[in-house]
């Protein structure tokens, strides 16, 4: 009863102040919004049909290769081709992320093919970005095609030349005929090559293997990053008590130092577990994340962050002598157990150090849980575990928080 | 003098604050050092995690293929020693727990290679589907061993294609049977495409818009992420300290200060002076340190200190206009919260390391001061012409003139 009594206190006195709001719950949603847009970047590529655009200048038109080439890329599902317009600024164009590549095919290309090494094309694309990465990587595996499709046609001149050579039934050789033959059947055939890789039943060709909603990175992420940073408050209000003697004269009651540090505690998951609720609600009815695809599997997810964020405010609040101290620590929590747990980016973009790390950190284990959910589309047999991980690293924080924790200053 | 004096009595009280100090040097940094352990130095891809795949290989071997097995091949290119970095590689027999692990998570990519896969590079069977099963909440790993998967097969698939063109080019020319030089064919086929494949540039010449040669931008990525987060709290740092008139009219030092012989502009010059100071030492010490630490090229001198200008004088003058709207020193940390929060954001200080945003976020920014001034600083880190650095320089410049004038006709009306 009395461990209520402290609770209620506790968020009796957060609901009353202002800030509250602010802290646990504009600033994670605005957050939720900006990093979503920022995302949807990543996950969408091109305009319309999400592929990449690549733009193409050739300076060798009238070249049967050369122009055999647009033909090729414009034929390629990976990409889609666009012609350059005859003042465009390239620089601009690809900045402005309008072209996600420029191809330059310059004079003498299509001839050069025919010889024993031809120059590699001018591209100009930004490799830094997703969108150019994916437009490179497209235009690199159709122009390897294209080469193939050169050399095939190069060969079955060869074949022909060297047959009516040795037969007598023949006229003379139209190479040309055959090489344009030879080349229109390679490309034909290329569309629909004997091997080809497919994402689980769907052709590599035009699936995305990138997760459709940007929101289901950045929802989960800004839950686990503002749980933490949610507790600046309720480890504030601890601070303060210590401060102003409030602890020690609760002390001075019948009531148990556990009963206090419980008291606190619960009231900590409480307010966690409602900043998560709401966000949880937001992403799922207006994000359009789906988190109630599994609620049982959210639940348990939530609850263990939710224990594990307030065990941490309580270590917070009771390493803390100043409610600057506890600003600090919260920010610093803040950032290194989002950026370490994959709240903000992925871990599998990272590094191998930093990717190992996180995946040791609460924050990774609450992020895994989320996505097993919303991404891999898996139910509570897939969170128990990181949910365990979670409990497990609430009961080190909570030890280590009561073993610290001092009611007076 | 007293200029002098009340700025530094506040420069002082700034300095001594351990809160303001983490929040002026240890936070930047620290973000910024979680991005450089995320990513590296030389760029994202280059240390990433080996891949975790697990293969199973199905295919079966089709008589008078020759030494054509292409399910082995595939396998033996994934695991071999040029490829170690990238993937991790285990064998299954069984296509179901090779899928059950990458539910599980233990793999991020099936590979499941058919039966018919040699029947199909030699042209017995019909076409053949190598499948991928990946884990749907990765993007990077999946991405990978389809490229080395696609790229792999498709010197099988060319010379599949080249057997099927020349024969039916020689049945075209009259022959009726050409199995000899198609296999020919097939096999100059595949000794091009080994000679070509894998070969860096060798179909394409990669630049930057800017026309330098494509490479690796984690410094570059690293500048942004650090000029962003230096921005963001050298705002918060001018707002913070700017509370110090509001704080100092309720305790009643203000008032005291205005019996004595000491006019309110002077007051108010002080102040500025002192958030200005404040402000100029944590720029240095974050330009030195991102020099230092992150090698980080902050760009010639001129527009470095072009740049350290716009952003001091702008976060002076922010500081002071914010702070003359509060009420009092309570209402001052959700106001900057919120405020520095929403414009930060706007003003793509939170998003420097993305590259590849809307083009029309470029012109959001410029809605907020804070956009302008990281204009201001992106432009000195790509070595801009001063032609094209002064426009938002002046702008900065004038942004600050008039939040200052506005925060200061509000102070003195209401301290004065």
């Amino acid at each position: 009863m009395r461990i209520l009594s402290i609770a209620f206190k506790d968020i009796n006195q957060l609901a009353r102040d202002r800030k509250s709001v602010l802290f646990l719950l504009l600033m994670p949603l605005a957050f939720t919004l900006f990093f979503g847009l920022a995302y949807r970047s990543f996950t969408t590529t091109g305009e319309t049909d999400g592929r990449p655009v690549v733009a193409i200048d050739n300076r060798d038109a009238g070249d049967v290769l050369s122009d055999d080439l647009v033909t090729f890329l414009a034929a390629a599902p990976t990409l889609r081709l666009e012609e350059l317009g005859a003042d465009a600024d390239v620089q601009k164009l690809v900045e402005g992320g309008v072209m996600n590549a420029v191809v330059t095919v310059p004079r003498g290309y299509g001839a050069s093919l025919l010889g024993e090494r031809a120059p590699p094309l001018d591209v100009v694309a930004d490799a830094g970005t997703a969108e150019g990465t994916s437009a490179l990587t497209a235009l690199d595996t159709s122009v390897q095609r294209f080469l193939g499709t050169v050399q095939i046609a190069i060969l079955a001149q060869q074949a022909v030349g060297d047959d009516v050579a040795d037969r007598t039934d023949v006229g003379a050789l139209d190479s040309d005929a055959v090489m344009d033959a030879a080349l229109s059947s390679a490309r034909v055939a290329w569309r629909e090559p004997p091997i080809v890789v497919s994402a689980s039943g769907v052709p590599t060709d035009t699936a995305s293997l990138s997760p459709a909603n940007p929101y289901a990175q950045a929802s989960p992420g800004m839950i686990v990053q503002f749980a933490i940073y949610g507790l600046i408050l309720s480890a504030m209000l601890l601070v303060l008590e210590r401060k102003t003697g409030a602890l020690a004269r609760l002390v001075g009651t019948p009531t148990s130092r556990a009963e206090i540090i419980a008291g606190h505690v619960l009231a900590m998951f409480v307010v966690v577990f409602l900043q998560i609720a709401v966000l949880v609600t937001f992403g799922q009815f207006v994000l359009g994340v789906d988190y109630l695809a599994h609620p049982f599997a959210v639940l348990l997810t939530s609850a263990a962050l939710a224990l594990w964020s307030a065990s941490l405010g309580l270590l917070i609040g009771s390493l803390s002598r100043t409610e600057d101290h506890v600003v600090v620590g919260s920010l610093i929590a803040m950032f290194v157990f989002s950026a370490f747990g994959g709240a903000w980016f992925p871990l599998e973009v990272t590094g191998r150090a930093f990717s190992t790390i996180g995946h040791l950190t609460p924050g990774a284990w609450a992020m895994d849980a989320y996505q097993s959910i919303l991404l891999r589309d898996q139910g509570l047999g897939a969170v128990l575990q990181p949910a365990l991980v979670l409990f497990g690293f609430a009961l080190l924080f909570f030890v280590v928080a009561t073993w610290r924790f001092e009611p007076t200053t | 003098m007293k200029v002098i004096a009340i700025a530094l009595k506040d420069v002082r009280r700034n300095l001594r604050s351990g809160m303001l100090l983490v929040m002026m040097f240890a936070v930047p940094l620290l973000v910024t050092a979680l991005m450089y352990a995320a990513f590296g130095r030389s760029g994202a891809g280059d240390d990433l995690a080996a891949v975790r795949v697990q293969v199973v290989n199905l295919d079966a071997r089709v008589p008078f293929a020759g030494d054509v097995e292409a399910g082995a091949q595939l396998v033996e290119h994934l695991s071999s020693p040029e490829l170690a970095d990238l993937l991790t590689v285990e064998e299954r027999v069984d296509p179901e727990a090779a899928r059950q692990a990458v539910d599980r998570g233990e793999a991020a990519v099936a590979v499941i290679v058919p039966r018919n896969l040699t029947a199909s590079a030699v042209g017995t069977a019909q076409r053949a589907t190598v499948e991928l099963y990946s884990d749907p909440a990765l993007t990077v790993g999946p991405s990978i061993v389809r490229e080395i998967v696609t790229g792999f097969l498709d010197g099988f698939n060319g010379s599949r294609i080249a057997a099927d063109v020349v024969t039916r080019q020689l049945r075209e020319s009259g022959r009726a049977a050409a199995t000899g030089e198609a296999r020919t064919a097939a096999t100059m086929y595949a000794e091009w495409f080994e000679a070509h494949h894998d070969r860096p540039d060798a179909s394409l010449s990669v630049r930057t818009p800017d026309g330098s040669v494509a490479e690796g931008g984690m410094v570059g990525m690293l500048s942004l992420v650090l000029t962003g987060m230096m921005i963001f709290f050298v705002f918060f740092t001018g707002a913070n300290t700017a509370t110090s008139i509001v704080r100092e009219h309720e305790e009643g030092t203000l008032a005291r200060l205005h019996t004595t012989p000491t006019e309110p502009s002077t007051v108010l010059t002080g102040k500025f002076c002192a958030i200005a100071a404040t402000l100029l030492v944590q720029v240095l010490v974050l330009v030195t340190a991102g020099a230092l630490i992150f090698d980080v090229d902050w760009g010639g001198g001129l527009a470095l200190a072009l740049a350290t200008l716009a952003l001091v004088t702008t976060a002076t003058g922010f500081g002071l206009w914010l702070m003359s709207l509060v009420g009092s020193s309570r209402q001052s940390g959700p106001v900057i919260g919120v405020v520095l929060t929403v414009t930060g954001m706007a003003g793509g200080l939170m998003t420097t390391g993305f590259t590849n945003l809307p083009s029309a976020f470029d012109h959001v920014t410029l809605f907020t001061p804070q956009g302008w001034v990281l204009r201001t600083w992106k432009l000195g880190l790509a070595h801009a012409s001063m032609e094209e650095l002064l426009p938002p320089f002046l702008a900065c410049l004038a942004i600050a003139a008039a939040l200052f004038a506005l925060g200061a006709r509000a102070m003195r009306r209401r301290f004065a």
